[in-house]
């Protein structure tokens, strides 16, 4: 019997992988095996199937289904040599780069695979959460210096411990995974790649802020994470693991999945939370915090999937070894991911600190045309634009803004240079435009005005009186708005304005 | 039977019937009580005489009660 | 009174409930709020306004407009103060160069997307907008105005009352908040996103055609010209305020009258009113045109048969002709051959005034009240079990329920202010109760839902509430210190409800219920922990009217759910002043405070400040009038604001009276139903013209004061007096407010109450007097009233009114939002366009099973009358029971309803009659002709 996988994650099928799957299938015997795992993270390399070999995997890919005879020709379940064969997964220079903690099982198991699962170390972390009290739990968090991964970067131990200390009987843990920043992927990866991990992470916050209910936010343009999740949960009540006595413990847990309706300010947590409720994605003023009024106006943990998903892994190995990780106050690891027009596009986990010329020059490989590169633009589609002579930066969150820019959710979208930073910079104001869910002045109308005021600076209209407006505009965004989608939009405007000038000037 | 008559029969069998589950002797003097407080004494003759003449199907309760009502 | 226009101080934010104080420092001044205050609301305390446009105190703090942004010390940026809380030692400073320029940039976004039409805006001078851009300084809008905007965006005239000029909307979302959190309809909505977002009723319905109930709590908070009063918009902004009372329900809602001159131009809502705090109705903050309506007699008028035609005459020959009537009556047919009837539409004074009329120049006690046919059972009940005629709670004792009972009442039509609070309650979690035939708003709608809904047949109601006294009383849900303590008769009604007959099992049956869901429901209401009931007509329009008050009463002290707030067994009146026209001695066995006329001490009390001897015996009640009228020994009678003739129960009775006797004299604002068989008509004076006091369902005595003369040149209460004297007794006094000098005299539980004091305090509620100075919003809250609290076994006794083969329907009546009553003051208005006619409801299975659809005309009979009327098939209606409502002369449903009554009051048994409904052989065209020939004589100019 040997074992072939091939990727079910949705980058790997948008270019063929369930065509490959199909063709393999097709031409082995009974002795063929074929797993449907996550990416691995390499999607230039997608679909990769790998066979597995011993203790290890041989990779071949992109594999194309229509290859797929000649890689039986090959002999490529016994490893045999063909074009695509690229060698031992492990031993890629992608993946010897970096350092998983939270993908650790990404890629490498059969995500909905309950024995998998406990194979690879599953429940180690609820397990030891279970041994400990609310309070140690929170503690244990706290140490290890995890910060929330949704882009703000606040401490995940000092909110579940507002969430714990909260007064009320009913809390929830709800987890954001309406990943809606461009050039973003690692929540779904991570949803397709490895759900049972984020179950566990959101069990192990229940324990520790005393819920017995969650909810997994996604948004609906993750069909395949959608599917895989709501698959897990099923597999995780027939199991125990979810609902009443999880683990023959104490602790009980319903969890559900709620899928949004294509807004991308219900990935501002607050705004997430009315949809939650059935309302409107209208953003909350704070306070209250969703710590303490969250949904249903009870205390409440909101966070990313990445955020959850790191929780096992450091009850699991403590807090020491997670915090030893990372570089300045951003502690363990983060999955970079690469996109735009990038030679080697895909996720990348490594500790805060590694830097942005590392990632897209080393790792990444340049521009997918060939062409020098002339901007990056960092943190989603509020996040600033780094010129080339910046990327020296070290990606944690501090050193990003202490230069103006921002680490967000990890997300890097590289331009050539064709691009033209005038019509980034409106970009910018069209997306916040598009995007507002219209409860704050600045960011309803300013945002519209924003367009138009680029507008007239592109056509060299009054352009100095203009760019004073464009100024005046910013500021009142960035200081008057009620949340971050209004307030962070001036980010990429104002960096484009700063580095590229000469394109506001034709 | 018209008028003020038939209201008096109506009402005090209906007030008779309410009181229908008390000891009679107690029903009776709770029947009293009530049209002494809240009928206007043309009225509370007007019991009297349809009791004197016999035409009318009258409880029990209300028929005894109308004595007590006697020349008050 | 107030001279000029009344501008309520807006602070933003709701006041704070917490209890702790914080203190900080605004500006450099000190300040000291409770905990929970907005630093916006703080600093409004201080006298420094901040900007704002989205904020406002009705409201809970939303933070968009982003106007009132300042700096505190320790925080970063610039937090909004209308969202963020004051906390200990918070040094906050409101106005620095970097707030100016942030708010100026924020008006110049808002400005570059709004009509420049200032000077012929509705709003000019009352436009939040503008005063906004003129706060901080905007002189400049540089993004120009060529840019997008929704300047064309189209205006919605639909709402008869208000306009909907969406062009100058802001999208500050406090018409959308209003609707949710005041109102509780959710009724309007954001539409869209970003840029494109706007309010929008329903999904992009009008307002006319949207779940819109016309509260105006939209328009009241708009801050600009976007939801404008049409009133505002054709007459301009007025200049001076009244307050005074609204004189449609029993909830008595406080309104400031903004007038121009003598005209008015709005009815708001007034925040301070102690029943309403601010919210209002379609019915009182639009439906006041009536009172100038061209149909309005002003004029007195007389004739000698009721088949002449009307005769204008002077005041002096319309009393005289009265007076001498009357008296003539009285020479030939005896004292008691005469009587009055006191309406619960006027104020105290013009009612204590007309009893006082009554029983010292009639002398005879026949004086009864329009609340003979609503809640004379309450009045009844309450008494003998509490010792008072009166709701237990005040209003907002609601917000403190954790169980609330309806019974027989539909509070989101014809208490709708109240209802609102009610459903504000249910949104924060409270348990609804719902017991009532049919499945009303308030079963199932936004946000709000029963958790149990008891759809009882009508007529069961006592043994409904006896089976929920068993399962309180059977499975130990008994609150055994509370009845130890306070009450007494106990074990005898406990052995009378654990009775098997008494289970929900066994009167299941009859009442058409589900045991199982009954037994929950009475779990839920004995366990509260605060449980109250509030109760309707429903309750007291049956034979058994006054034992189902008693039976609540029985249910409330076994489960301890007395004395407290939010507890309590409580009425919701009809009419305006239902309550106080009982308070006031309207009742024939009953002086002032609901004191027996048979006590000689309380007569004493009287005949000293009188001057005349008050018989010791009760009089004739209404329909007791009638029938001895129909004898021949009832000849002559005084009808205050009433309208018997459509109101009262079996219509062919009633007319039948009135045409015998010798000398009606009627005293309305419009030729009514009643009036045609009148012989003298006198003109009375509107709310808007009346000055006194009115009281509403939870006792709080309101000030109703003038915003114009009378039009017919009198008060009521003068024209009362005029009649005595001309009868021979000597009454008069000055003013209203020597009226309720005298009633304070004389009764007990007013002996506090005097208009300077409710100038001063605005409301309170009665009892008011040495023991409590500033009145009781919470009665029996140590003792009962009459002591210890009286428990009365309570035993069913099923109605004589049954459905049988020839009328196996069971008709019930009752209200919609937009009517009022018999409509006399409604159809005046153009709340027409929501209700234009009665309808009635019935179940399809009914309604297939007589080949009805819904607008068929159908024929509505029972054994005393007929009616036709269109249909309207409804799933709210269970099976054998249909509905209407008695709002309109045309309709007559009272044609139908018949003489049965409450067995102690003679309250008539409006829900329950058994009729049949067939399809109208009238086809539809000659149906609609005879409906509208009837609304137009309704509608005509009286004759004159």
């Amino acid at each position: 019997m040997t074992t072939v996988y091939v990727p079910m994650d949705a980058a790997a099928k948008s270019v063929g992988a369930d065509q490959v799957a199909d063709a393999i299938s097709a031409g082995g015997g009974s002795e063929l095996r074929i797993v449907r795992n996550g990416s691995r993270g390499m999607l230039w390399l997608e679909p990769l199937v790998e066979v597995e070999s011993g203790d290890r995997r041989i990779a071949y890919g992109p594999v194309r289904a229509d290859e797929v005879p000649s890689l039986f020709e090959a002999g490529f379940l016994a490893g045999g040599e063909h074009p695509r064969r690229l060698g031992p997964t492990e031993e890629l220079p992608w993946m010897r780069a970096q350092q998983r903690l939270l993908f650790s099982r990404v890629g490498v198991i059969d995500p909905l695979s309950p024995d998998d699962h406990l194979a690879h170390h599953g429940f180690a972390g609820l397990r030891r959460a279970l041994e400990m009290t609310p309070d140690q739990v929170v503690e244990v968090i706290k140490e290890s210096g995890l910060r929330g991964r949704g882009g703000a970067g606040f401490p995940a131990g000092i909110k579940w411990k507002t969430v714990l200390d909260a007064p009320g009987q009913t809390k929830f843990v709800c987890c954001n995974a309406d990943e809606g920043d461009s050039g973003t992927f690692a929540d779904r990866m991570m949803m397709e790649g490895d759900p049972f991990t984020l179950i566990e992470g959101m069990l192990i916050a229940a324990r520790a802020v005393g819920a017995a209910e969650g909810l997994i936010y996604i948004r609906s343009e993750y069909p395949d994470a959608v599917r895989v999740m709501s698959q897990a949960i099923d597999i995780g009540y027939a199991h125990g693991w979810l609902g009443h006595s999880v683990l023959g413990s104490d602790l009980s847990f319903d969890l559900t999945i709620r899928v949004g309706a294509g807004a991308y300010i219900c990935g501002e947590e607050t705004s997430m939370l009315e949809s939650l409720e059935g309302k409107r994605g209208m953003v909350r003023a704070k306070p209250p915090l969703p710590a303490i009024a969250g949904l249903f106006g009870l205390p409440t943990v909101v966070n990313n999937v990445l955020t959850l998903a790191s929780v096992p892994a450091i009850l699991a190995d403590g807090a020491e070894a997670y915090n030893a990780l990372g570089s300045g106050r951003s502690r363990g690891t983060q999955v970079f991911q690469l996109a735009g027009n990038i030679a080697r596009g895909g996720a990348f986990e490594a500790p805060f600190g590694i830097t942005l010329a590392e990632l897209i020059n080393d790792l990444g490989g340049g521009t997918r045309s060939g062409r020098p590169v002339r901007a990056v633009q960092v943190g989603g589609p509020l996040g600033a634009y780094v010129p080339p002579d910046q990327f020296d930066v070290a990606m944690d969150y501090e050193a990003m803004a202490a230069r103006g820019f921002m680490l967000g959710h990890g997300g890097i979208v590289v331009f050539d240079d064709t691009v033209d930073m005038a019509r980034q910079a409106r970009f910018s104001m069209e997306f916040c435009a598009e995007e507002s869910c219209g409860k704050c002045t600045p960011c309803r109308i300013g945002s519209i005005r924003g367009v138009e005021v680029i507008d007239r600076i592109i056509a060299g209209e009054d352009r100095e009186g203009n760019l004073a407006l464009l100024g005046d505009l910013c500021e009142v965004m960035v200081d008057g708005s009620l949340c971050a989608m209004g307030g962070l939009t001036p980010n990429p405007v104002k960096s484009a304005l700063q580095y590229w000038p000469e394109d506001f000037n034709r | 039977m018209h008028g003020l008559a038939e209201d008096i029969v109506r009402m005090g069998n209906q007030i008779a019937r309410q009181f229908a589950h008390l000891p009679e002797d107690e029903a009776v003097t709770a029947v009293a009580n009530h049209l002494r407080n809240f009928w206007a004494p043309q009225m509370r003759a007007g019991l009297v005489d349809i009791v004197d003449e016999g035409d009318e199907v009258l409880e029990p309760i209300l028929a005894e009660a109308a004595e007590l009502l006697r020349g008050s | 009174m107030i001279v000029t226009l009344l501008v309520e101080r807006d602070y933003g934010t709701p006041a704070s409930t917490g209890t702790g104080l914080v203190t900080l420092e605004i500006d450099g001044a000190t300040v000291i709020v409770p905990e929970g205050t907005s630093v916006m609301r703080a600093a409004a305390t201080a006298g420094r306004d901040v900007p704002k446009l989205c904020a406002t105190d009705t409201l809970s703090a939303f933070g968009s407009c982003r106007l009132c942004l300042v700096e505190i010390e320790g925080m970063k940026g610039t937090p909004a103060s209308c969202t963020t809380p004051v906390a200990q030692g918070m040094r906050v400073t409101t106005e620095t160069t970097r707030l100016q320029r942030l708010r100026k940039g924020v008006m110049e976004l808002y400005i570059s997307d709004h009509p420049l039409d200032c000077l012929t805006c509705p709003a000019n001078g009352d436009c939040e907008l503008q005063d906004m851009a003129g706060v901080v300084g905007l002189r400049d809008v540089r993004y120009g105005y060529a840019g997008e905007n929704h300047l064309d965006a189209p205006t919605d005239h639909s709402n008869p009352y208000f306009d909907f000029e969406a062009s100058k909307c802001i999208v500050c979302s406090r018409c959308v908040r209003a609707c949710e959190d005041i109102q509780g309809t959710f009724a309007l909505t954001i539409a869209g996103r970003g840029f494109a977002s706007k309010v929008s009723p329903g999904v992009d319905q009008l307002f006319f055609d949207s779940e819109c109930v016309s509260c105006g709590a939209c328009v009241q908070v708009c801050p600009t010209a976007t939801l404008s009063e049409k009133s505002v918009i054709e007459l301009g902004i007025p200049t001076r305020t009244v307050l005074t009372t609204c004189a449609y329900c029993g909830v008595g809602c406080s309104f400031k009258a903004e007038l121009r001159g003598d005209q008015v131009v709005r009815m708001v809502p007034y925040k301070d009113g102690g029943a309403n705090e601010g919210h209002s109705c379609v019915k009182g903050r639009f439906a006041w045109g009536y009172a100038t309506h061209r149909d309005r007699v002003t004029k007195p008028m007389v004739r000698e048969k009721i088949t002449d035609p009307w005769r204008e005459v002077s005041w002096e020959e319309a009393i005289a002709y009265t007076a001498a009537g009357f008296r003539r009556i009285q020479a030939e047919h005896g004292p008691e051959a005469i009587g009055g009837i006191t309406s619960s539409r006027c104020t105290n004074e013009e009612v204590f005034v007309l009893q006082k009329m009554v029983r010292a120049a009639f002398h005879n006690n026949n004086v009864d009240t329009c609340a003979r046919v609503c809640h004379s059972p309450t009045g009844y009940g309450l008494k003998t079990t509490f010792g008072t005629s009166a709701g237990t709670q005040d209003f907002k004792s609601v917000e403190k329920a954790d169980v609330i009972v309806v019974i027989g009442a539909n509070p989101t039509e014809a208490h709708p202010v109240f209802a609102s609070r009610m459903k504000r309650r249910l949104r924060e979690g409270a348990r609804l109760i719902v017991i009532d035939p049919r499945r009303i708003d308030l079963v199932k709608s936004p946000h709000v839902g029963a958790a149990h809904h008891i759809p009882l047949q009508p007529g069961t109601n006592v043994a409904v509430i006896n089976a929920m006294g068993n399962v309180v009383v059977t499975e130990g849900l008994v609150d055994r210190a509370f009845v130890d303590e306070r009450c007494e008769g106990f074990e005898e009604w406990a052995e009378f409800v654990s009775r098997p007959e008494n289970s929900p099992e066994a009167v299941a049956v009859d009442a058409h219920i589900d045991p199982e869901e009954l037994r929950a429901a009475a779990r839920l209401y004995a366990k509260g922990p605060n449980s109250a009931i509030y109760y309707g007509l429903g309750v007291t329009e049956h034979s058994q009217g006054s034992t189902m008050v008693m039976g609540m009463a029985n249910l409330a002290m076994a489960t301890g759910n007395l004395g407290r707030d939010g507890v309590g067994v409580n009425p919701l009146r009809g009419q305006n002043n239902v309550q106080g026209s009982c308070d006031m001695g309207s009742f024939p066995h009953e002086l002032s405070g609901y004191r027996h006329v048979s006590d000689p001490a309380v007569r004493k009390i009287f005949e000293d400040k009188w001057g005349v001897t008050v018989q010791p015996e009760p009089g004739l009640r209404i329909p007791n009038m009638l029938s001895a009228a129909v004898d021949g020994t009832f000849r002559g009678i005084f009808i205050q604001g009433e309208d018997l003739a459509q109101s009262d129960p079996n219509t062919h009775h009633v007319t039948e009276a009135l045409s015998m006797m010798d000398l009606v004299v009627v005293q309305d604002l419009f030729m009514n139903e009643t009036a045609k068989y009148a012989h003298v008509f006198l003109p009375g004076t509107s709310f808007l013209e009346k000055d006194g006091t009115f009281i509403n369902a939870e006792r709080r005595i309101n000030r109703v004061r003038p915003v114009m003369a009378p039009a017919c040149g009198k008060d009521e209460w003068e024209v009362a007096c005029e009649i005595a004297r001309a009868m021979g007794y000597e009454m008069s006094y000055a003013r209203a407010s020597d009226i309720m000098e005298e009633i304070a005299a004389v009764t007990p539980t007013f002996s506090g109450v005097s208009f300077a004091k409710l100038d001063h305090l605005g409301s309170l509620q009665w009892p008011c007097n040495v023991n409590a100075p500033e009145g009781t919003p919470i009665m029996h809250v140590d003792t009962f009233v009459r002591g210890k609290g009286r428990f009365v076994p309570t035993t069913f006794v099923p109605t004589d009114e049954r459905a049988n083969r020839r009328y196996p329907l069971i008709l019930t009546t009752g209200r919609i939002l937009t009517q009022y009553n018999v409509g006399s003051q409604t159809r005046r208005t153009d709340n027409v366009a929501w209700h234009p006619e009665d309808v009635l409801d019935i179940h399809p299975a009914d309604a297939e099973l007589r080949g009805i659809s819904t607008g068929d005309w159908v024929v509505l009979e029972s054994r005393v009358g007929a009616t036709t009327l269109r249909a309207e098939v409804s799933e709210r209606m269970p099976v054998g029971v249909v509905y209407t409502t008695f709002h309109h002369p045309g309709t007559g449903a009272n044609v139908v309803t018949t003489e049965f009554s409450d067995w102690a009051t003679n309250c008539p048994e409006y829900k329950v009659t058994a009729v049949q409904v067939s399809p109208s052989p009238m086809s539809r065209v000659s149906a609609e002709a005879l409906t509208g020939a009837e609304l137009t004589t309704a509608g005509a100019t009286p004759a004159s």
